[in-house]
């Protein structure tokens, strides 16, 4: 699933090891999340939109889902 | 975190007892029961591959309590330590690799029932008993999360 937390790590220039620890999990899952990979649960998803401030639907692409 | 923290406590605890039980069970053995048997074959078993296993456990073991210990010591690390333990993607992958290794072993396993029979009816019938025991655990753990989700 397309998202925008690489920008938005970037923007704010946080590393992956850094955004990791700030929602709970490893450097690795925020990497396959961000080269979409993998899937991130709801729980997860929420809180990496919660911790930049935005909305889930702000943060993941949901328009494949639409199609 | 506290949790963890005491869920952590308590693996520590089981990993030294079982450290402890290895490295007696060890000596005891090179100590004792290994002398007595010198020229048999349980002793040069025991000489190579037993002693190897045995004594890479127990370095497991031993990795375990002091990583355990040192994430105890530290929030930092404890976090780190927890994130990993409950990485959901880790448990994704363990959890699709688990699947697909026990279709896979069932598969070759039939196949193995079949060539074997060619050969020795008594392997087939060990095999085929693995596999029919397999399949039935799974159908087993399928009704069971079938019912929890």
């Amino acid at each position: 699933m397309n998202n925008s937390i690489r920008a938005l790590r970037k923007g704010r220039k946080l590393s992956q090891e850094e955004l990791a620890e700030a929602v709970g999990t490893t450097r690795q899952t925020i990497t396959s999340i961000e080269v979409g990979k993998y899937t991130a649960s709801l729980p997860l998803a929420w809180k990496i939109a919660h911790y930049f401030g935005l909305t889930i639907e702000e943060v993941f692409d949901f328009s494949e889902l639409e199609e | 975190m506290e949790k963890y923290r005491e869920k952590l406590k308590r693996e520590t605890g089981l990993l030294l007892i079982g450290a402890l039980v290895l490295i007696a069970v060890q000596l005891y053995v090179v100590i004792q029961v290994a002398p007595a048997m010198e020229d048999s074959h349980w002793y040069s078993m025991w000489s190579g591959f037993i002693a190897g296993a045995a004594g890479g456990v127990t370095a497991l073991f031993i990795a375990g309590i002091v990583i355990n210990i040192l994430a105890l010591r530290s929030e930092t690390r404890l976090k780190k330590l927890y994130a990993k333990a409950n990485d959901e993607r880790q448990a994704k992958i363990i959890s699709s690799a688990q699947a697909a290794a026990l279709q896979t072993i069932l598969i070759v396993g039939i196949v193995a029932v079949i060539v074997a029979g060619y050969f020795n009816p008594t392997v087939s019938l060990t095999i085929l008993a693995c596999v029919f025991l397999s399949s039935l655990i799974t159908a087993g753990f399928k009704i069971y999360y079938s019912r929890k989700y």
